[in-house]
């Protein structure tokens, strides 16, 4: 009976973490809007051309694109694809026309030759392969 | 705030220089309409980086804690393990009548479960789909500790993804028989259900981020990395990853006083570690050999 209690009472207090994170982070959520806190990002990472309004940086508040970039891409890809709408933000040309810039020698490098490109410093980073690249182009136009 | 490149065409790479510190107040798009996660869409949120400190500070001690208790209680229950007599030969037969053998026979064992497929099909079949699940997404797990990522990693990291979905059949078919079969569902304690259920949480949580609500992995890994060198890292706050990482630091505190000890309990089983040779050796425990001495 004693170990039943003992059950019990450590599931009783996980559940009341695990609640208490949930809730406390409803209430008062991220401070990326603030701005005073930067993200981590992995050294080399290079920057964009140009922000994309005055205060704005990416098509995207940082709180979504870093989580959502590739459901945003992969959307407007259906979008375009299967129904023919364009003209929205997510293309993934729209992020390497903004993002891939010339390298400190001046080239604008694919990323099957710079292992600093935008998009392989993070993915590097988190060992995700992207397989974006073996059909679309990796620089700007 | 650094506008350091706004207006021009080009930048050059410095590394280590501040990169994203951008405000985004304003979310210039309202066209997108499709994310329930879409700022646009939630209500305004109160700066908090307090608060992120406050959260980055309980989970790096919360895990601190864990590790430390999974360690020195595993280690421990190790040790008792190793110390507690075996005074009887008693290795279930047929049993292999060399050390060899038995290094095989535990090698056939922790990898295939044999004995296990031998004494019930069903319970080998989802024991053993959750165990190797498990094992690959541990491995997945692993990228989020080195830097770099070793490229058997980055090779087989794909797969984890996959082993998920597998985790979950192999567990819930095994909750399933602890339910339906009323001869376990007799036998069953409340600790058999939540290791189940324990597991069940930490998988569904995991593939509802790769899948449906990701977190920042970048910031999570720079939080995580943070924690092992004791260099701390505000980690992201999203609700499901939190859930994930409470879950987990709680089957780290439980581990070492559970059912899941089999893990190591599995190598100091007589039964199993034993050489069937009874008549070549005799067969003497170590305080058993120390009283014939003194005699």
């Amino acid at each position: 009976m004693a170990t039943r209690t003992l059950w019990l009472v450590g599931l009783g207090l996980l559940g009341l973490l695990a609640g208490m994170a949930v809730l406390f982070n409803s209430s008062n959520a991220d401070e990326a809007s603030t701005g005073n806190s930067p993200y981590f990002s992995p050294a080399g990472l290079p920057n964009a051309k140009a922000m994309v309004s005055a205060t704005q940086a990416c098509v995207e508040p940082l709180e979504v694109i870093r989580r959502q970039h590739g459901q945003l891409m992969q959307h407007q890809r259906d979008d375009t694809v299967h129904q023919g709408i364009r003209g929205s933000q997510h293309s993934l040309k729209g992020c390497i026309n903004c993002h891939v810039t010339p390298n400190a020698q001046g080239q604008t490098l694919s990323i099957h030759d710079d292992p600093q490109h935008f998009c392989s410093v993070c993915h590097q980073f988190a060992a995700v392969k992207i397989d974006c690249f073996q059909c679309h182009a990796s620089t700007p136009e | 705030m650094p506008f350091g490149n706004e207006g021009k065409t080009t930048t050059k790479r410095a590394a280590g220089a501040t990169r994203h510190a951008f405000p985004s107040k304003d979310d210039g798009n309202e066209n997108n309409s499709f994310h329930p996660t879409h700022p646009a869409h939630q209500k305004p949120q109160k700066g908090g980086s307090s608060y992120k400190m406050i959260l980055t500070a309980i989970y790096a001690l919360l895990f601190y804690l864990a590790a430390a208790v999974l360690l020195l209680g595993v280690g421990y229950k190790i040790y008792q393990y190793a110390r507690i007599p075996a005074p009887l030969k008693i290795p279930t037969t047929p049993a292999p009548t060399t050390r060899r053998g038995v290094a095989l026979r535990m090698l056939r064992e922790v990898t295939l479960f044999e004995s296990l497929f031998r004494a019930n099909k069903w319970i080998w079949l989802f024991g053993w789909i959750f165990h190797v699940a498990l094992l690959l997404v541990v491995l997945r797990h692993l990228r989020y500790f080195l830097d770099p990522v070793w490229s058997w990693v980055v090779l087989i990291q794909p797969i984890g993804q996959y082993a998920g979905f597998a985790l979950m059949l192999g567990l819930t078919g095994l909750l399933i028989r602890r339910i339906a079969v009323e001869r376990i569902r007799y036998i069953s304690s409340p600790s058999d259900y939540l290791m189940l259920v324990l597991l069940l949480s930490i998988g569904g949580s995991g593939l509802l981020m790769r899948f449906v609500l990701p977190t920042d992995i970048v910031q999570f890994k720079a939080f995580m990395l943070g924690v092992l060198s004791f260099n701390w890292q505000p980690m992201p706050s999203d609700p499901l990853l939190l859930l994930h990482l409470t879950l987990v630091i709680g089957l780290m505190l439980i581990f070492p006083y559970s059912k899941l000890l089999h893990a190591p309990g599995v190598f100091f089983s007589p039964s199993r570690n034993q050489v069937d040779n009874p008549r070549e050796r005799r067969h003497v425990t170590r305080w058993a050999a120390k009283l014939e001495d003194a005699a």
